[in-house]
């Protein structure tokens, strides 16, 4: 029975079946933010031992990942930002993609890694995540229509960068 | 045709295989040593290491984090450092200089995972990394006031000697850190508490994006209670900032732990305040200045406590009546023409005032400083096109009255982060700082009662 001062339940495998279902997921949503699968992972690891530290008030979320998600996308943006002062980092060397070019896919992926680090984050968010703009601006820490701007500046920046037409689809 | 987005969407960051199990370890072999660190902290170190029997704790392979840890060596553990305010205790020299004492100044020094940034006198930031058992500091930027206290300027000047003699020796714990190198040794202390139990403590996401409104002040020094309810207040946290009104708008960097903020220094506009507000805010200054605040956060309430003053606040509502259209969807449009850019091509946008009661807003440009401003009267959508306009960090807004500025709005300008403060000829501040990540201009709009009630798109300024 619960009351006023009971610890609420959990299972303890609850914490590692989070992990298994969400750390992929968020390691690929980080890792164009700061543009090394291991630095990308470190975070993530990071975000999830912070997690486990206050696991019993965490696990009470309606959704733990989606914290875990927040506080990862968080640090990696303040790395990318802290990395851009010192200039721009590598770019991972892609893994092959199923049905593009791989040297196209090399461009998109070095203009990608060449947007700012505000950018980068709304283009992964948006683009691999398919998240609104609304849960965009809360992970990034602004306003919905700062992450329209975002995403507005990124696509026209690799629409020159890649000569494609930067016509926008319509961002809810 | 493919399309950009398209092309977007068929990237897969995905990258070799992910080993979630071996993460998934690493998560939990990490998680475990920092709970033996808290045990040592209790006190039982001693017992810990008799246990151990001497196994290592465990240096922190560099495949981890980058960062090695090593906690057999009795100087602490790097997590110690990192996210812990510290502020200066003292100097000391080995070749016989006399120490200085800087217990009693305000200073900080904070480590995150690759940087470090404080102020003794100065600001500085700079990066550093873990080599061996030794902390290896590269350059670091300084900001260049003078320094009028003879302790802070010489602990400054100890201080960067210190930091160029890297290799820097460390010892840590909990609640203290000792840095060495080049013969000067600064002994530094913990300014936030230790954070025992804190898979209960509280989350400062949960106070970002929310915007709050002060419900009253009150003072453990028998100070009577400062009821601001019906004020029209507000403060706003950021990741890395704090900002809002009160009589003045004010804001400021904010560093936070478990439960705690920092606000190392906050600017405000200088407009000079009376009765229940401006009591308040008095108060409320003199808890930001009060050193490491506490807050809590219970539903749709907000504690903030330090020193004697402790301020109540609550979730802000959305006060502006049904009947006026928040701005925030509307959609750029070309301007109609009855409001085209100004024939001499305005260069300075000088502030803009929301007309009561009309959705219309009044925009003040003049092509150069020495000309008279023109008004123009518009609909929203025509100011979104304020085609040409360039941008400048100060202006003085001759237009409007002394002490009528009850409306207002905030510009930011575009890329960089900009602090504006909009004065009227006698100095009276109208306008809140713009320190707003935008990446463009943007106009925030505000009632006569100071509430927002809406923004446009964001626009480019020129």
């Amino acid at each position: 029975m619960e009351g006023v001062g009971t610890q609420p339940r959990y299972e303890p495998d609850e914490f590692d079946d989070l992990f298994r279902r969400d750390y992929p997921s968020i390691v690929r949503t980080v890792l164009p933010i700061v543009g090394d699968r291991q630095q990308a992972e470190a975070i993530v690891q990071d975000a999830f031992v912070v997690a486990l530290r206050r696991w019993r008030r965490i696990h009470s979320y309606d959704k733990p990942g989606a914290w875990v998600r927040r506080v990862a996308i968080r640090d990696a943006v303040r790395f990318a930002r802290r990395e851009a002062r010192s200039g721009p980092f590598e770019v991972a060397t892609p893994a092959p993609g199923p049905a593009t070019d791989q040297a196209d896919l090399v461009d998109l992926e070095s203009a990608v890694a060449s947007l700012p680090a505000q950018q980068r984050a709304a283009v992964a968010l948006h683009y691999f995540d398919d998240c609104p703009t609304g849960e965009i601006g809360e992970a990034l820490g602004c306003s919905p229509a700062t992450v329209r701007v975002h995403l507005h500046r990124a696509r026209t920046t690799l629409a020159k960068h890649l000569a494609f037409d930067s016509e926008e689809e319509e961002v809810s | 045709m493919t399309t950009l987005d398209d092309r977007l969407r068929s990237i897969e960051p995905d990258g070799p295989d992910i080993d979630v199990d071996e993460a998934l370890g690493r998560v939990h072999k990490r998680h475990r040593r920092s709970q033996r660190s808290r045990f040592t902290a209790l006190g039982v170190a001693c017992l810990v290491l008799l246990l151990a029997g001497g196994v290592t704790l465990g240096a922190r392979d560099d495949s981890e984090t980058g960062l090695a840890t090593d906690d057999s060596s009795g100087r602490g553990s790097i997590e110690d450092i990192i996210g812990v305010e510290w502020r200066f205790d003292r100097i000391e020299f080995s070749d016989g200089r006399e120490s200085i004492d800087l217990r009693e100044k305000e200073t900080s020094l904070r480590f995150d995972e690759s940087t470090f940034d404080g102020r003794i006198c100065n600001r500085f930031e700079g990066a550093w990394s873990v080599q061996g058992s030794a902390l290896m500091t590269g350059h670091s930027e300084w900001t260049v006031a003078a320094c009028l206290d003879e302790a802070v300027a010489s602990g400054e000047n100890a201080f960067v000697e210190l930091l160029s003699s890297s290799p820097i020796s460390w010892v840590a714990s909990p609640n203290s850190l000792e840095l060495s190198a080049g013969g000067v040794t600064a002994y530094l202390a913990r300014t936030t508490p230790t954070s025992a139990g804190d898979d209960t403590g509280p989350f400062i996401e949960d106070l970002i994006g929310v915007e709050w409104t002060f419900d009253r002040i009150e003072f453990s020094d028998g100070r009577e209670t400062i009821d601001l309810t019906g004020e029209v207040t507000s403060l706003k946290i950021a990741q890395d900032r704090i900002h809002g009104s009160m009589c003045n708008s004010w804001g400021g960097d904010l560093h936070t732990s478990e439960g705690i903020i920092v606000v190392p220094d906050f600017t405000a506009t200088q407009m000079a305040c009376g009765g229940t507000i401006g009591d308040g805010e008095q108060a409320f200054f003199e808890l930001l200045s009060a050193g490491p605040i506490a807050w809590t956060r219970a539903d749709d309430t907000l504690e903030l406590s330090a020193g004697a003053v402790t301020a109540y606040l609550s979730v802000r509502g959305w006060p502006f009546p049904p009947d006026i259209e928040p701005l925030a969807d509307i959609a750029v449009q070309k301007a109609p023409a009855a409001v085209q850019p100004h024939p001499a091509r305005p260069q300075h946008i000088i502030g803009t005032r929301r007309v009561h009661e009309t959705p219309e807003i009044v925009i003040m440009v003049r092509s150069t400083p020495d000309q008279d401003f023109e008004t123009v009267t518009s609909p929203w959508s025509a100011i979104l096109q304020p085609v040409g306009l360039t941008w400048s960090e100060s202006y003085v807004a001759t237009w409007l009255p002394p002490g009528t500025a009850k409306a207002w709005v905030v510009l930011a300008s575009g890329g960089a982060e900009v602090d504006l403060t909009l004065t009227t000829v006698d100095g009276v501040g109208i306008a809140g700082f713009a320190a707003l990540p935008e990446p463009n201009g943007v106009i925030v709009a505000f009632d006569d009662a100071g509430n927002e009630i809406g923004r446009s798109e964001p626009f480019d300024i020129g």
